[in-house]
């Protein structure tokens, strides 16, 4: 097996096994993972309060939003639907996490 | 005075366009204004242009009255300035601009964002339209509204340097907004609020008119010949939905699709523009309540806002295979939007026999 083939078999594996991890999430784990992935989403925000608003303290827009609910959608292995892209229903990042934690609750 | 804002909302009805942005900005949340501004922005067109910036072709949506609604609306007054004027009257942009915000003025006008942007020298140029509404003296800067710093309308203060820089080097032929005019100068707009007599009454004739007009798609270019007469190929109305979601399915089987989701920024706006008007004429007694329309329009709204952020998804994670939802809520809001209206029509003309 070729280096780029082992890595993506163990980049995949490691992939598969974590959204399986995901859905046994508590509510601080996910708010960790989500922090996490906001850094690596968007390195400019730096320092992330769950409950400033993230249009006026973070100058989100509709599209860095939808950025970061593609990667939230590949890293807790849950699916928004296209109603649920909307800047008006995030005010606070705390609100992006609770709807990953009904997700995967459900 | 160190430090002078004029009154703008944080929260326009609409942005989509600077112009619309920087009126909206300015006249929201004025009771009078809102009798002319619900009596227009109802016709929607587009045409296919050139991108200034990357010289690509762009579909470009706006609702009339567009850019000249700066110009044409009765409360603002707006004076058109040459370079040369404003050279001859004052000597220094900065001045200039801190004068006429002392008077109560706005300034509106084309500036090389590029030199804005960057803090090193760069070769290129990106002239776009900037809202300037206060100053800060000790701070040595102005208070602005723009799409280019945040990647959205947002309120930024820019150093008095940066605005000269961004002044100083656009050409006539930069200066898209009064080429746009077809005035083929380089100047800016000055711009007063006028609000305090109520000038325009609420325009049912017009509403009636214009609604019927974009319901029929109809070519109405020609209501405005007296002030220009070279037009692009235009599309007006309702086929508007037609000529765009063709444009975004061609783009979607392009090997590297790219969309510009302008034009849908626009139709959203224009939909969150009816429901304001729709409820507006319902709470003025232009039109009985009836919570049943309103909730049926919201459906109008929400399945275009889904198309816009579907769309923003796709090119984010390049799944094409969602083309077949964008087109179904896209379909979904030209349907209800039109049976809607109708209704709202009919309900204006039986009140007008």
């Amino acid at each position: 097996m070729l280096y780029v083939e082992r890595r993506r078999f163990h980049d995949e594996t490691i992939s598969k096994t974590w959204k399986g991890v995901a859905k046994y999430m508590g509510k601080e784990e996910v708010r960790q993972e989500l922090i996490a992935l906001i850094n690596d989403t968007l390195p400019e925000i730096g320092d992330v309060s769950m409950d400033a608003n993230i249009t006026t303290e973070y100058g989100i827009n509709s599209i860095t939003l939808i950025k970061l609910i593609v990667a939230s959608e590949e890293k807790f292995n849950v699916q928004f639907t296209d109603y649920e892209l909307s800047l008006d229903d995030y005010p606070t990042f705390g609100d992006l996490a609770a709807i990953i934690n009904e997700k995967l609750d459900n | 005075m160190a430090k002078k804002r004029l009154p703008v909302t944080r929260t326009p009805l609409i942005t989509s366009w600077q112009w619309h942005a920087t009126l909206f900005s300015i006249l929201s949340e004025d009771d009078n204004a809102k009798k002319w501004i619900f009596s227009n922005y109802i016709q929607l067109r587009c045409y296919n242009i050139e991108e200034i910036f990357t010289g690509d072709e762009m579909l470009f949506m706006d609702i009339m009255p567009g850019s000249s609604s700066l110009k044409e609306c009765p409360y603002l007054i707006t004076s058109l300035l040459t370079k040369d004027q404003i050279t001859s009257y004052c000597g220094d942009i900065v001045d200039f601009i801190i004068k006429t915000i002392d008077l109560g003025g706005y300034v509106y006008g084309v500036f090389d964002e590029a030199k804005i942007l960057s803090d090193v020298e760069v070769d290129y140029k990106f002239p776009h339209e900037l809202f300037i509404y206060g100053y800060d003296l000790e701070g040595e800067g102005f208070y602005c509204g723009d799409f280019t710093f945040k990647d959205k309308y947002a309120h930024n203060k820019l150093t008095f340097e940066e605005v000269r820089k961004g002044y100083d080097v656009i050409s006539a032929s930069e200066d898209h907004m009064f080429k746009d005019d077809y005035k083929g100068t380089r100047g800016l707009y000055v711009i007063f609020k006028n609000t305090d007599t109520c000038y325009y009454e609420l325009d049912t004739a017009l509403i009636r008119d214009t609604l019927r007009e974009y319901l029929n798609s109809q070519d109405t270019k020609n209501h405005f010949r007296m002030m220009r007469n070279r037009f692009n190929d235009t599309t007006f109305g309702v086929e508007v939905y037609d000529v765009a979601l063709a444009r975004i399915m061609k783009q979607m089987q392009a090997e590297e699709p790219d969309f510009d989701v302008r034009a849908l920024h626009v139709m959203y706006d224009h939909k969150v523009l009816m429901l304001a008007r729709i409820k507006y004429l319902m709470a003025n007694g232009y039109l009985n309540y009836d919570a049943d329309l309103i909730t049926s329009y919201e459906e109008v709204v929400k399945n275009m806002q889904a198309a816009r952020n579907l769309l923003i998804k796709i090119s984010i994670n390049e799944d094409v295979s969602a083309a077949v939802r964008f087109k179904d809520y896209f379909q979904i809001a030209k349907e209800k939007e039109v049976a809607v209206l109708l209704e709202v029509l009919s309900r204006l003309d039986q009140r007008a026999r």
